[in-house]
């Protein structure tokens, strides 16, 4: 006895929190556009007020033929008001249908918004990029995401004023008894109501069972197929891997595609199948409880206690409200099973930045007396117990030019992500003339370094845009900077000048460039920004030996006086740094100018060195001999 | 995609043909015949459906009209009760098998769907590759494919149901339309012409849509782009440092403005729409009212027939609703169905299963070879003749953009010189089997791909037959089974070539070795291996191919000097033996090739080994000096020469 009380409790909770959790996805669905929220309201009510409304204008229409009234009256009200109500609704249903539409877009409006602010730790965290590809994968199903989630509303809101009404407009029909039968009236309507519920509960049980066994299905069948269908999929359409996929994989991938849609018609085969014997045993209790219905008011209207009229209205309103609750049922529970989704999404947009804590404005010095301390700095990633970097010092004296060496995976790059503090330093910590970096307000403090990243990127905006980095510029500066750069020749073939869209992506008008003018105009915008400190991170892996000894040559006047790191895996790139750090897995082992590392011949330096310059020497000799 | 005319353009390219515009009903034979070819079942389902279709509207019209008309008149209760009964019993009978066979009609379009696409990404991997990385054959292959590629409701899946429903709602009308001529012709003559006038404005309607898709193209590419662009990780350093999130976000604002106008003259269309519907609605429900109250005031009808009447006016009307809805429909598909079938039609003219036999000596030839790329203005290759020697290493050097990467992909066979000759072994390469001739290849390219397969079927490449996707996410089960000798000692191939590759070590230790899975996102348990380790990986490929001639094509910019050095080391076991093409512009690692082309626009300007070039002293040397500039010991000093430095500015 205890246990079934706690038991009904616990389902009264699950009930409970189960509504809660619906509800906070419809919360977040208006958060991301209220307009929509307030229209799948509004036309649930619409949508359950048409059909309805339908059914007692027809029933007072028979009653009006076969008991006498204005029988124009009624019909013209009866056509009028219908015309009047659809075209209200259809009105509610066109803005709902295209906020729906529109919602994919504003959510990966505002996913991509949140990316851009995050700090980075969360955005380089595999965690991140699972979730996200998470969220992307389920929504493909269409029972999930914020458009499914304004159509669970809909129909829930629906199936509600469906039975309300309904109860009110099929009231009359239970006043009278059947004739003939003992039973007081009571009992025989609840009879009938327990009949009609029984099949009722039936089907939404059969129906909230279907909707998690093919979610079932869903998850652990259909996903993976489509995780590697997408993994592939690029090997089908890129043209990049087509070079791949002829000359090494085609058998394969023919045998591989065979299968793929193959697999994913299993998959879906199943659905159907499993959606079909839900549809038939749904049709079977549909047309069960019309017989009932029909039945129930016939024998009362075939001994004249009830008129053909009731019969139309009970009918209908009956049908309607069974059709009403089972959706709204069974959109209940898949409301439910989206709660996965929206809690993950909901979580992922109100992330906070810890990033942007600091408050302490950087000073501006136009004497650019910036000094960067490292102190006793060690870092590991994240989530991983290898220590990166491990008690690395460093100052960085004003104006000078600091090459950093070593090879892959030294931790030269690393260091570039802590010093811009893109992460920040497990132990030790780092200073901006004598203050912890930490305290500084972070984008002041980003504003302090011009950088181009190994792995920089351009956007397909114009060059302007790009150098810039805005919508506004000085047209001057711009130019200046890409002459500095030694852009100025390639400049003059572009079409339109500085306003010149690169990249096909976004205007068709694009114009492609190579690697190394991609690398100038990368190298413009750090100009541009005009920073005290300029990080180059190998900026002439890709380029050819011209295009390298050009940019080289160029270093001088692009630093411009100003601080100065030159990170590097291509020695020769040194020569012209006053001061070389040599790392070696995390640790600072070396440092010095070029002649003095080159002299200790046991040294990481030398070594590298020599990797590189054998080539070149032995060569070298015989051509001077 | 507009025809241009362009001389050079081989004509089997096919792209200068007319694209092909079929009609409507030439579209829906095509689909019909697939179906009737591939799939009689189906074919059979969709007629099968169309007198259920009809009786159980029929049935929906009857069952009020059985209830109220037998009130009075049956001379029972039982003969009522059994006159509800029966009609409502078939009713049910009519349901479900119209369930069922509904169900059978979407499977029979999803099989229909997954044809296409198979048909489709076969034609991938398989259709030339020069026509399919050209800009127009991507934009053939991306339109191509989107039709199989789309959710559920495309075309191809529905198409069934909507012929079905198409001629449930001609047969409907036809069958019914005696009944609805009983009340007044002039009934019939509305429903057919708000019919018409539906249809008319639904054409309208998908045109301005059509159109609009058209127009807003280009919008849709740059929203797409900045959506892209603003959640990118590799974009993630530059936007924060740069402070570009404004420059993103004032860009989405303008075009999501613009967006806005196009969507909402849209939705006022659509809405316009559903309006015309619901007066049409109003004035045939009010002729039909005023037809049917004159017949049951006259007593020429009962209350039951009055019933019946107006369910089958509104039945019919429906259908034809229906009907339009479904003609619309499919008309709205046919220019993604003409995408899909211009490309599946496409047709190159590489030879595949027949062709002249592969040689047996492995030298390669060009002669007076001319290439440049469709689309394109500019010859890459001018008039290119060379002849490399069986065995023989050759290295191709030069600036980037001069020919470097094309050359290659002449000699592999992947693009094909629009005047000239390449001869391998002597035979006419354009004349052999395509596939023959591709494995004639050990290739290292630029970009290193991973396929999210184990690695050894990476390593394996073509030689494997089957690919195990049914096994998704129990990597390693390959070990359990029993192995055929062929199978062992293909593994024991693999095993060398990644010990070949310096890789065996790394790859022993993953959790199931060999057998493990690539490619993290693809699948639960998969991993990811590093930028040096994959480019081992597409060595150990090669080196496991074995085939007469290897072809390295710029494979190390990105590894720091030890790592590049070890790897030169590695890839002399590749090319050991076999005639080699090595393109670089490291040009240290041209030390062990027996000749050097230096290329400069399209053609070699000079050629000869290391130390000839070098004492030659031209454009090699100069740009080896620069190279080895801050190697030497004295840098400063003065063998680079003024000149050298401006040769490298005029570039």
């Amino acid at each position: 006895m205890k246990t079934e009380a706690t038991e009904g409790t616990r389902r009264q909770g699950r009930i409970n929190s189960g509504l809660r959790e619906v509800w906070e996805g419809f919360k977040l669905l208006c958060k991301i556009d209220r307009s929509l929220g307030r229209n799948s309201i509004l036309l649930g009510f619409l949508d359950a007020v048409v059909p309805l409304l339908a059914v007692y204008m027809g029933a007072r229409v028979i009653q009006v033929l076969t008991s006498g009234g204005d029988i124009m009256r009624t019909v013209f009200l009866a056509i009028t008001l219908n015309l009047m109500l659809s075209l209200l609704a259809k009105w509610v249903n066109v803005q709902f249908d295209y906020g729906r539409m529109e919602m994919w877009r504003k959510k990966e409006a505002a996913v991509s918004d949140k990316l851009m602010e995050v700090d980075f730790e969360v955005l380089e965290d595999p965690r991140t990029h699972e979730k996200l590809t998470w969220l992307r994968e389920t929504e493909k199903f269409f029972d999930y995401g914020l458009p499914a989630e304004a159509y669970y509303a809909k129909s829930i809101v629906k199936g509600g004023f469906t039975l309300l009404i309904g109860a009110i407009m099929s009231a009359r029909v239970f006043k009278v008894p059947l004739p003939g039968v003992t039973i007081p009236l009571f009992l025989q309507n609840t009879v009938f109501i327990a009949l009609i519920a029984g099949i009722n509960v039936w089907c939404v049980k059969l129906a909230q069972r279907g909707v998690s066994q093919l979610d079932e299905l869903s998850q652990s069948e259909a996903r993976p197929v489509n995780l590697l269908f997408s993994a592939y999929w690029p090997y089908w359409g890129d043209y990049s891997y087509g070079k791949d996929t002829r000359l090494y994989a085609q058998k394969a991938f023919k045998s591989g595609i065979a299968q793929v849609p193959e697999l994913l018609g299993n998959v879906y085969d199943r659905f159907l199948g499993y959606s079909a014997s839900i549809g038939v045993k749904n049709a079977a209790a549909q047309i069960a409880t019309m017989g009932l219905v029909y039945g129930f008011v016939g024998v009362k209207a075939y001994y004249g206690l009830v008129t053909a009229a009731d019969i139309i209205l009970f009918a209908g309103t009956v049908t309607l409200m069974m059709t009403g609750l089972t959706d709204s049922m069974q959109n209940y529970s898949k409301a439910l099973l989206n709660t996965s989704y929206i809690k993950v999404l909901g979580e992922f947009l109100n992330l906070k930045s810890e990033r942007y804590q600091g408050t302490l404005p950087v000073e501006k010095r136009d004497d650019n007396e910036y000094e960067i301390e490292v102190k006793n700095v060690s870092f590991r990633y994240p989530g991983s117990d290898k220590y990166v970097l491990k008690d690395v010092n460093l100052k960085l004296r004003v104006g000078e030019k600091l090459a950093v060496v070593g090879m892959n995976g030294s931790g030269k790059t690393t260091l570039i992500k802590i010093i811009t503090r893109f992460y920040d330093p497990t132990e030790g910590e780092i200073t901006l003339n004598g203050i912890d970096i930490r305290k500084f307000d972070y984008q002041e403090y980003l504003d302090l370094f011009s950088v181009v990243f190994q792995d920089f990127k351009l956007f397909s905006f114009t060059i302007a845009e790009n150098v810039a980095a805005s919508t506004t510029y000085d047209e001057k500066k711009v130019e200046e900077a890409l002459k500095l750069v030694g852009f100025e020749e390639r400049l003059r073939n572009m079409p339109d000048g500085i306003c010149t869209y690169i990249y096909k992506d976004f205007a068709e008008s694009g114009v492609e460039i190579s690697g190394g003018e991609a690398q100038k105009i990368a190298m413009a915008r750090a100009l541009y920004k005009g920073a005290p400190f300029v990080i180059l991170d190998e900026p002439t892996a890709a380029l050819d030996p011209i295009s390298e000894f050009d940019i080289y040559t160029r270093f001088d006047s692009i630093v411009q006086g100003r601080t100065a790191i030159y990170i590097s895996h291509r020695l020769s790139s040194c020569r012209f740094c006053d001061d070389i750090v040599v790392f070696h897995e995390g640790r600072v082992v070396q440092r010095g100018n070029h002649d003095e590392l080159i002299k200790d011949t046991e040294g990481k330096y030398y070594e590298l060195w020599n990797a590189q310059a054998q080539y070149y020497k032995e060569q070298q000799i015989d051509v001077l001999l | 995609m507009e025809d241009v005319t362009d001389e050079s353009r081989r004509p089997e390219n096919g792209f200068g043909e007319k694209k092909p515009e079929y009609s409507l009903w030439q579209n829906m034979f095509y689909l019909l015949k697939n179906i009737y070819r591939t799939d009689k079942l189906y074919f059979a389902f969709i007629v099968l459906i169309v007198p259920v279709q009809i009786g159980i509207i029929a049935l929906e019209a009857y069952v009020p009209k059985a209830v109220i008309g037998g009130i009075g008149v049956a001379e029972s209760l039982r003969v009522y009760l059994l006159s509800i009964v029966y009609p409502v019993l078939l009713y049910l009978a009519a349901k479900c098998l119209y369930i069922i066979l509904d169900y059978k009609l979407v499977k029979g379009g999803a099989n229909q769907r997954a044809l296409y696409m198979t048909y489709g990404l076969n034609k991938c991997v398989d259709m030339d590759y020069q026509a399919f990385s050209s800009e127009k054959g991507q934009t053939l292959v991306s339109r191509g494919l989107a039709l199989a590629d789309e959710g559920d409701s495309t075309l191809l899946v529905m198409f069934g149901q909507r012929c079905s429903a198409f001629l449930a709602g001609i047969g409907g009308i036809v069958f019914f339309a005696g009944l609805v001529t009983q009340i007044h012709l002039s009934l019939l003559v509305c429903i057919c012409v708000s019919g018409v006038i539906q249809y008319y404005y639904g054409e309208r309607l998908a045109e301005f849509k059509e159109k609009t898709v058209k127009e807003t193209r280009g919008l849709r590419t740059k929203m797409r782009y900045v959506r892209r662009a603003k959640g990118n990780y590799e974009y993630a350093k530059d936007i924060r440092l740069y402070r570009i999130v404004d420059l993103f976000r004032d860009t989405e604002r303008k075009l999501e403005g613009e967006w806005e106008c196009y969507r909402r003259k849209e939705k006022i269309r659509d809405y316009a729409g559903f309006a015309l519907t619901a007066l049409l609605i109003f004035f045939r429900d009010g002729l039909t009212y005023f037809y049917l109250m004159s017949m049951f005031l006259s007593g020429s009808i009962q209350t039951a027939d009055f019933v019946f009447l107006l369910g089958i006016t509104r039945g019919i009307s429906g259908w034809l609703m229906d009907l339009i809805a479904q003609i619309t429909a499919i008309h709205g598909d046919m220019a993604p169905l003409n995408d899909m079938r211009e490309y599946l039609e496409y047709q190159d003219s590489l030879k595949r299963g027949e062709g002249l036999p592969v040689p047996t000596r492995y030298d390669i030839e060009f002669k007076d070879v001319w290439f440049k790329y469709p689309g394109s203005d500019n010859c890459v290759i001018k008039g290119m003749s060379f002849h490399i020697k069986e065995g023989e290493k050759v290295a191709i050097v030069g600036v980037n953009g001069a020919g470097k990467s094309t050359i290659v992909g002449l000699v592999i066979g992947l693009l094909h010189p629009c005047k000239g000759e390449i001869l391998i072994g002597g035979v006419n390469a354009e004349e052999m089997n395509i596939n023959e001739r591709y494995a004639l290849f050990s290739a290292v390219f630029q970009d290193v791909h991973i396929f999210p397969d184990t690695v050894a079927n990476m390593v394996m490449g073509s030689d494997y037959e089957e690919l195990d996707l049914m096994d998704v996410g129990s990597s390693g089960s390959d070990s359990e089974k029993v192995q055929t000798p062929d199978e062992a000692y293909r593994r024991r191939k693999v095993e060398e070539a990644l010990e070949k590759a310096g890789l065996i070590e790394m790859i022993q230790a993953l959790p199931y070795g060999m057998d493990t899975y690539l490619g993290k996102m693809s699948r639960e348990g998969a991993v990811d291996l590093s930028g040096g380790q994959n480019q081992r990986l597409v060595l150990a490929r090669a080196i496991y191919r074995d085939a007469p001639i290897a072809i390295l094509d710029e494979p190390t910019a990105a590894l720091d000097p030890i790592a590049e050095s070890e790897i030169y080391e590695r890839y002399n076991q590749l090319v050991k033996g076999k005639t080699a093409i090595f393109i670089s512009h490291r040009l240290a690692s041209t030390r062990f090739c027996d000749r050097i082309f230096f290329i400069e626009d399209g053609q070699i300007m000079e050629e000869g080994s290391h130390e000839a070039l070098m004492r030659y002293g031209g454009k090699y040397k100069e740009m080896f000096d620069i190279q080895a500039y801050y190697y030497q010991d004295d840098p400063e000093g003065d063998k680079l020469s003024a000149s050298s430095k401006g040769g490298g500015e005029s570039r």
